[in-house]
């Protein structure tokens, strides 16, 4: 079971005493831990494997439009950081702009899973 | 302590030393933990009435188990999910016997030792902010309706992002591993993760070790976020092939 650390002033440290879910387990004991060639190895069939889903995909135009979005939605006012006035200053028509392509990039992103589903 | 020997194919969890008492615990396909012994050595196993098994999930967990259950108690070799040998006799004269040396000797050496992994994530929102606001160029296209803009903005925050994550993995494995008897760094596998590792250090060291994962969490504030793992058999540091 995973439990945040108390006592101390960071929430940003979650302490788990074993693995605590497949994902963890199928990291440690897959490809890790000594190998012997015996009598037979059971096959790991019909286990999705989680990790597989975040695979890294190498830098391309889509990628960078990823990022490109997740930029244009933050939310800097939440940030309590110095220096964001300025930013929100020249930003006042930029800010629906940025909704507006976001939205259009949201319904491509729908479109092409639906795509690559049929 | 008691071994029963069966006909059945074992299933093998890993090594320990011969007067750590594991059994009666469920293991792979619900079936009894028990270990096979040799000289100083035990093999945890558990009978597989049926050799036609597919691993289920629970299987997999059960393997996980047994072997952090057999390791509170004392050092423990261990095995990858899925070796079986043709019987409790065969784990013996195909294992036991004849790695006997080296698995003693890599028990001697785990002695004391534990595995601690970490997993750190970059918080997606707090780290684009600071990207954002230290990077004017970034800044200044945001929000851009032209498409090159976009592509231009993308790169700018993806190469950004990727000179900050050797800067601080870089860090992170410095500070953790100056407690380290070894280090072992994963392939990345996800867009926001800064690290991914397993450590080997000694039992006395693993407060020291959270101490200094609880400062690293600290210093960076919310914008990663770590997983601390374990004291875990040590799963990554006796990844090796042996040809039975």
């Amino acid at each position: 079971m995973a439990v945040a650390t108390q006592g101390t002033a960071s929430n940003y440290l979650q302490r788990a005493p074993s693995p605590s879910g497949l994902a963890d387990v199928v990291d440690l004991i897959l490809d890790k831990g000594l190998v012997i060639d015996a009598y037979i190895r059971i096959a790991v069939i019909g286990i999705e494997l989680v990790t597989i889903d975040a695979r890294i995909v190498i830098a391309s135009v889509d990628t960078y439009l990823r990022f490109a979005e997740a930029v244009n939605r933050l939310d800097l006012q939440q940030t309590e950081k110095a220096g964001i006035d300025e930013l929100r200053g020249n930003g006042g028509g930029g800010k629906d702009k940025a909704k507006g392509m976001l939205e259009g990039a949201k319904e491509k992103v729908g479109r092409s899973n639906g795509d690559s589903r049929d | 302590m008691a071994t029963t020997v069966t006909d059945a194919p074992a299933y093998v969890y890993g090594i320990t030393w011969v007067d750590v008492a594991i059994s009666g615990a469920d293991g792979v396909a619900d079936a009894a933990v028990q270990t096979v012994e040799h000289g100083e050595l035990a093999a945890i196993v558990s009978p597989l009435e049926s050799s036609d098994i597919r691993a289920r999930r629970r299987d997999l967990l059960r393997h996980a188990e047994v072997l952090q259950q057999a390791f509170g108690r004392a050092a423990v070799v261990p095995l990858g999910f899925g070796t079986v040998f043709a019987s409790d006799d065969d784990v013996v004269s195909d294992l036991l016997e004849p790695r006997y040396e080296e698995l003693v000797e890599l028990l001697h050496r785990l002695d004391g030792l534990v595995e601690l992994t970490i997993r750190a994530l970059y918080d997606e929102s707090a780290v684009l902010a600071e990207i954002v606001e230290g990077e004017p160029r970034i800044a200044a296209l945001r929000g851009s309706s032209n498409p090159a803009d976009q592509v231009a903005l993308g790169e700018a925050v993806a190469h950004a992002l990727a000179d900050r994550r050797t800067r601080d993995s870089d860090e992170i494995v410095a500070s953790l591993s100056s407690l380290a008897r070894e280090v072992s760094i994963e392939e990345r596998v996800a867009e926001y993760e800064v690290i991914r590792g397993a450590f080997l250090v000694e039992r006395s060291a693993v407060q020291e070790f959270e101490a200094v994962a609880e400062e690293l969490a600290r210093r960076y504030g919310g914008s990663i976020r770590f997983k601390l793992t374990g004291p875990l058999p040590p799963h990554h540091f006796v990844s090796e092939r042996w040809a039975s």
